[in-house]
């Protein structure tokens, strides 16, 4: 395994050192804080579950073993969260959300870039959580397949058939295929 | 050059399973792939790739339009009030090794005001303190320091004289 940067951190960190517990969250907030709006779609629910992982990373940094990397584990604990979130809200609206937009929808081409950034968000959050998150780990959020494979304890094969699920929705949700089956 | 079946090529299908999951871009895709990429779109693509590839491309125009979510300003402060504070004992001996700039300076006043008082009570008896006897004479004669004795001790001069 590589060696982690945030080893030495983690150590002082734990010990109560405030100038590590600052590095760690500086270094991590925003890329954590970036899942789980993509995920969520709500900016206030991914503070509090942001939150919640750092609570969380006090907790274990005293009996931290690295077998894994921290950031992995941070990432891995966001989006379990993130989960919970969704099956929580799920349950309280007592149905599940659409797997698809609506197929009748404006064809993105013909919005403005307002209305085009919102039809691309609706239509990632209207995918199923595991290919959602594979798209926001991996072409979001920029994490080597590998990394995003181990955030989500899945095989790089099956990373890479949620990916393909994922985009295929998204073409097909916002009109891209047919514009090129017609063009 | 692959075996080309209908619109695709037996070679083209790995790299179409890649433009389909990680986009048109081969910079995109994992390492260990990108020069096969590279050299698929260099050379006679199929159809069936080209379609692929001009999807992807789309889609990817589309998601690079998305902005960054920003965290609040004070989400790093909230979290920080979370963290773990350092146990009393440890507190009490970074407190000790790195005092704080107040108790440095009332620290530095003290010590300058017990040096103070000390010094003007001894400077008082001082004079009593060394007058010498008799048998500093002796030891100090003893010890070879009879001229640097009789310069340090205005008292003998005044006896001699």
């Amino acid at each position: 395994m590589s060696s982690d940067p945030d080893l030495d951190d983690i150590v002082r960190a734990a010990r109560g050192d405030k100038r590590a517990q600052s590095s760690i969250i500086r270094r991590h907030v925003a890329k954590l804080h970036a899942v789980a709006v993509r995920m969520t779609g709500d900016p206030a629910a991914a503070e509090d579950i942001v939150q919640e992982t750092f609570v969380r990373a006090w907790r274990v940094m005293a009996k931290w073993k690295p077998q894994a990397k921290f950031s992995t584990w941070l990432h891995r604990v966001t989006l379990n969260l993130c989960y919970d979130h969704l099956r929580k809200r799920r349950d309280l609206t007592g149905k599940a959300l659409p797997d698809h937009a609506d197929p009748a929808m404006t064809p993105v081409e013909a919005l403005d870039q307002a209305e085009r950034v919102a039809a691309i968000e609706q239509a990632i959050s209207g995918l199923p959580e595991r290919q959602r998150a594979a798209l926001v780990l991996c072409r979001l959020e920029g994490h080597t397949n590998i990394a995003a494979a181990e955030i989500m304890d899945v095989s790089v094969d099956a990373l890479e058939s949620l990916l393909a699920r994922a985009r295929r929705s998204l073409k097909a949700t916002l009109g891209l295929d047919k514009e090129a089956e017609h063009g | 050059m692959a075996d080309r079946q209908g619109d695709t090529t037996s070679g083209d299908d790995r790299i179409i399973a890649l433009v389909e999951a990680y986009g048109a871009e081969p910079a995109a895709w994992p390492e260990a792939d990108r020069h096969a990429g590279n050299l698929a779109r260099l050379a006679d693509p199929s159809p069936a790739l080209l379609r692929a590839i001009d999807q992807s491309g789309h889609l990817d125009d589309l998601l690079d339009t998305l902005d960054q979510p920003l965290p609040a300003n004070d989400l790093a402060q909230r979290i920080m009030a979370h963290a773990p504070s350092k146990p009393w004992r440890r507190r009490l001996a970074s407190s000790i090794v790195e005092p704080s700039p107040w108790l440095s300076v009332s620290g530095a006043l003290a010590s300058l005001m017990v040096g103070l008082i000390i010094g003007v009570n001894t400077t008082s008896s001082a004079g009593a303190e060394y007058q010498t006897t008799e048998e500093d004479v002796l030891i100090y004669g003893a010890l070879g320091l009879d001229d640097d004795f009789a310069a340090f001790s205005p008292a003998d001069d005044e006896r001699e004289k």
